[in-house]
């Protein structure tokens, strides 16, 4: 490491955005958990990133 | 949903800023950390705990799910691809900033989440304190204590030979 952490945790903090916005997350608290018959829908959303609707 | 909004965007720095390097930015487990809280709403009788509660579940997922040796490995080294694609104009820093995360890994975790909560997700000092229920000076000495620890570190590394750190860099940039 050349630069000092006071230089890299400004960077790292510009680094982290959120993963979502706050719609996204109530959206998440409407639908609730996913039910046990679209888990391999998400699993392949996950994993293959397939164009599941 | 009025009790999240507020820490809605710093909750979500930390979740990021641990997750650097998983396939999904961490959604994953950010919405296990807010389902899971929401779920045990009725039991938790202090409220005001609930990020302390969702921080815990998100620590806990990552160990959990970096506990193989293999998935470490990999997930380290999406964590280098990934600084490297959002940093493309500037290698150097995506390297040094690779070094900076792999001792950030290595603090005990309370200093960790201390380190990470104020610098990167923007909490003061105060309120640092309330979520670890700590004293403000206690978290002062360990955000002190962590970052002596990562310049200790930038100091060995600077000792580093100069074919040693063309070496990482090159492996990176091909």
């Amino acid at each position: 490491m050349n630069r000092p952490p006071e230089v890299l945790l400004p960077v790292l903090r510009q680094l982290s955005h959120p993963p979502v916005t706050l719609s996204e997350v109530e959206g998440w608290v409407r639908q609730g958990r996913p039910q046990p018959h679209t888990y391999w829908k998400v699993w392949l959303r996950r994993v293959w990133r397939w164009p599941l609707s | 949903m009025q009790w999240y909004a507020p820490i809605h965007e710093r909750f979500a720095r930390y979740c990021a800023s641990r997750s650097l390097g998983l396939a999904d930015d961490g959604r994953d487990i950010m919405q296990d950390a807010v389902l899971s809280a929401l779920e045990q709403w009725p039991a938790i009788e202090r409220k005001d705990r609930l990020l302390s509660y969702m921080i815990g579940i998100v620590n806990h997922r990552l160990r959990n799910r970096l506990r193989s040796a293999a998935v470490h490995r990999r997930f380290l080294a999406e964590r280098q691809r990934q600084l490297s694609e959002r940093l493309p104009a500037r290698p150097e820093v995506a390297l040094d900033l690779h070094h900076l995360l792999l001792v950030i890994d290595r603090l005990p975790e309370a200093s960790r989440e201390s380190l990470l909560l104020h610098t990167v997700s923007g909490f003061s000092i105060r309120e640092v304190a309330e979520l670890q229920q700590v004293s403000e000076a206690a978290v002062k000495t360990r955000i002190s204590r962590a970052r002596a620890r990562l310049r200790k570190y930038t100091e060995a590394e600077q000792r580093l030979s100069l074919t040693d750190r063309l070496h990482t860099l090159t492996a990176i940039l091909l």
